[in-house]
């Protein structure tokens, strides 16, 4: 991922303004939106819950506040459609999804990077993953030793830097 | 009240500025360091959440541009396909540096009467030798001894391990008859100078939570404080001042408050680094200097090298527990180091062989080629890369060319009205063809590993975080800004420590040379105090 491409409206969550009660720029509508995309793009599966998840779709809506406009233009693009996305059948909503992929770049971005940054980083997705459900500090994580004589050849073969010559 | 006078003003408080400003508080001088940001707080790094990756790609991402934080300067990247890497504060770069820690090798001294490409370095590996020791042991450096691919040298602290993946990979560089060596990192392999050894949380470019890295901040600077060194943070400098005799007479910043300041000095040191020194001396402009101070030769901001990078990655079919250890030390191969005509390119490269992918970066990394979909198939898609992918950068020597350089923005200024550096750089063909057959090798030894699919990215836009070339040592005042201790050829007590005096790249990262090449000025000042301006 070419860190340069992060839209720079996704800054940390504690840097947001909360959204639901004090922004204004995800409405209801908005917000709906959002929230049926998460369910599109990441449903649920055996252990890994959807990413439409309550706790989940709030942290990407928090996230995708300062995006606002970006959110209200793909939302329009699907209005113009004039069809409901919640009702059209798998294969029109993956046609109506590359379509807002293709139209909407910039939205997509902001919103791939939300919904994700927000999926994973939820404790019952990384313990389903393996990863202990928890932050890296403090707990840290407990490495094997190493078996060295595993370099037997490297030293074997002996030094291998250019000799410079006064 | 003007600001008491001093007899050595530091500009900078990162990883050169740390080290010199510890060697040089024993001569007992009044010694003042002026760094534009602040403290940071351990506990405000990203890894003490589980967001930490969204926080690594916001408030701690390590693009100045990005980051846009007060106490950061903007840069114009636009005519660069490299774009710059650094961190303001104290501790300078390294507080998100990946600690990777190799030294120069002997040849890299050598360049020019070794392959007839760049300059010789007017010093030599054996100079540097004792600093490099030194700095070893004053960052707490973890290594194996008995590398192959350099001189002898002592190991501070154990080394890093290198878990299943580093022996995966180290298992398919044996069928290759390659190099490989667990990696010098900066890391406290056990409790160390007040350091706790590291738990292997993994992502060390985020900012270290727990004080296992050796950022500056936490080695260097509290002994330097300890024994009477001030440290004044959100201090940025804008210029430095002269009189007719051309010495210098101090710097003028902007404290805090955003209220201009003047700090007179005997002596000034930059160690802004090799993007931040050059915009500093560039925008002392005077009758006497009016390409800026100490730029009699033009080579101030010229010649500005990065490490051309490569990133190759594979994916497996086990996993690698590759979220256990440090991220960018694992192991590293120095099969492609030395100049070997044939392979069409001058000089070398080191594979750097990095840790896994966060949970989300893999899991942008796959929705952005397209191998992890939206809806059904997200899920299976998404495991077959989660902890499978491993692999490594590649780290190319960059040669000096005058027209790769940093010169000042005409209309970009940072929040003080200080005009931001612009960066100008283009790929040399021989960078390219080293790019080209690194990303091949790359392939083959992701494959001989085991790995299924490899993926290569070259150059890697986002690796502009080793800055080096644009305030050069050399001995001839006419083709060098420093002499070949670091003391500008026109101002006499004007003193450069930072990366932006070195005179080839190498093919290593750079902070151990630039470190080792601090204190060694040092010395060098120390030894000379009574005629330190002749
Ligand atoms: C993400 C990342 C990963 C890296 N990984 C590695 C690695 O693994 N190994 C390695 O060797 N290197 C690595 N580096 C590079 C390493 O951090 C730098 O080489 C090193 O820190 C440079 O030291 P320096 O003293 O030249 O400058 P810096 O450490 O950058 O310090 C410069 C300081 O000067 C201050 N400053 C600048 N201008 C002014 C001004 N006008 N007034 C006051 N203060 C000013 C800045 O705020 C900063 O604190 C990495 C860097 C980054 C960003």
């Amino acid at each position: 991922m070419r860190e340069d491409a992060m839209p720079k409206d996704t800054m940390p969550e504690d840097t947001m303004p909360d959204l639901i009660s004090t922004d204004a720029a995800l409405n209801r509508d908005a917000s709906a939106f959002i929230t049926l995309l998460l369910g599109l793009m990441i449903p649920a599966e055996g252990d890994m819950p959807s990413a439409d998840d309550p706790v989940i779709a709030q942290k990407c809506l928090r996230g995708l506040s300062s995006a606002g406009s970006l959110v209200m233009d793909a939302l329009g693009f699907v209005n113009d459609q004039d069809v409901d996305l919640q009702g059209l059948s798998q294969s029109e909503q993956v046609r109506l999804i590359d379509a807002l992929k293709a139209a909407k770049p910039e939205f997509i971005a902001a919103f791939q990077f939300n919904a994700v940054t927000s999926y994973y980083a939820d404790e019952r997705v990384l313990t389903v993953l393996g990863l202990e459900g928890r932050a890296p500090h403090p707990g840290g994580y407990k490495a094997p030793e190493t078996d060295w004589g595993l370099l037997e050849p490297v030293t074997r073969r002996g030094a291998i830097f250019r000799k410079v010559l006064e | 009240m003007p600001n008491e006078s001093v007899d050595v003003v530091i500009v900078g408080a990162g990883a050169s500025g740390a080290a010199i400003a510890w060697s040089l508080v024993d001569t007992k001088m009044k010694i003042l360091c002026l760094e534009q940001g602040d403290w940071v707080n351990p506990a405000d790094y990203p890894t003490t959440g589980t967001d930490w990756e969204a926080k690594g790609w916001g408030d701690f991402s390590f693009s100045p541009n990005t980051r846009g934080h007060e106490t950061d300067y903007p840069i114009n990247e636009d005519d660069s396909p490299i774009n710059i890497a650094n961190f303001n504060g104290v501790g300078g770069s390294t507080i998100l540096y990946a600690a990777h820690f190799p030294r120069f090798h002997p040849s890299d001294f050598k360049v020019k009467s070794l392959d007839g490409v760049g300059d010789d370095w007017p010093i030599d590996y054996e100079t540097l030798e004792p600093y490099y020791a030194e700095n070893d042991r004053m960052m707490g450096v973890a290594a194996l001894a008995g590398d192959p691919a350099y001189p002898p040298k002592d190991a501070v602290l154990p080394p890093v391990p290198i878990g299943k993946l580093g022996e995966i990979l180290g298992r398919g560089l044996n069928d290759l008859g390659w190099h490989w060596w667990p990696s010098d990192s900066a890391i406290a392999t056990q409790p160390y100078d007040g350091r706790d050894q590291c738990a292997n949380l993994g992502p060390c470019v985020t900012g270290c939570s727990q004080g296992a890295k050796a950022s500056t901040d936490i080695t260097y600077w509290p002994h330097a404080i300890r024994a009477g060194l001030e440290l004044r943070t959100r201090c940025r400098v804008k210029e430095i001042t002269h009189d007719e005799n051309d010495m210098a007479t101090g710097v003028v910043y902007f404290d805090e408050n955003g209220d201009e300041q003047f700090q007179p000095a005997e002596v000034v040191i930059m160690a802004c680094n090799g993007v931040g020194t050059p915009r500093i001396l560039l925008n002392s402009k005077s009758s006497r200097f009016p390409n800026g101070i100490a730029n009699d030769s033009g080579l101030v901001g010229k010649n500005l090298m990065f490490h051309p990078y490569a990133s190759i990655q594979g994916v497996f079919e086990e996993r690698l527990d590759g979220h256990i250890g440090p991220g960018g030390c694992c192991i590293w191969s120095q099969e492609f180091y030395e100049t070997d005509q044939s392979r069409g390119h001058l000089r070398g490269y080191t594979f750097e062989i990095t840790r896994g992918r966060g949970a989300a970066a893999t899991a942008l990394g796959g929705l952005g080629s397209g191998k992890v979909p939206w809806g059904a198939g997200h899920h299976q898609a998404y495991q077959s890369l989660f902890d499978k992918t491993a692999g490594m950068v590649a780290i190319c020597e960059d040669l000096p060319e005058e027209h790769n350089c940093v010169t000042l923005d005409p209309v970009l200024v940072d929040s003080d009205g200080i005009p931001a550096p612009k960066i100008n750089y283009t790929l040399s063909d021989n960078s390219k063809k080293m790019l080209d057959h690194a990303v091949a090798r790359g392939e083959e030894m992701l494959r001989a590993a085991g790995a299924v699919d490899v993926t290569s990215d070259s150059p890697l836009g986002v690796a502009g975080w080793h800055l080096m070339g644009t305030a050069r040592m050399g001995t001839d005042p006419a083709k060098s800004v420093v002499n070949e201790w670091g003391r500008s050829h026109d101002v006499k007590n004007l003193f450069v420590v930072d990366g932006s005096i070195f005179v080839t790249s190498a093919g290593v990262n750079p902070t151990s040379t630039i470190q080792a090449l601090s204190l060694y000025i040092a010395d060098n000042m120390k030894k000379r105090l009574a005629n330190l301006f002749d």
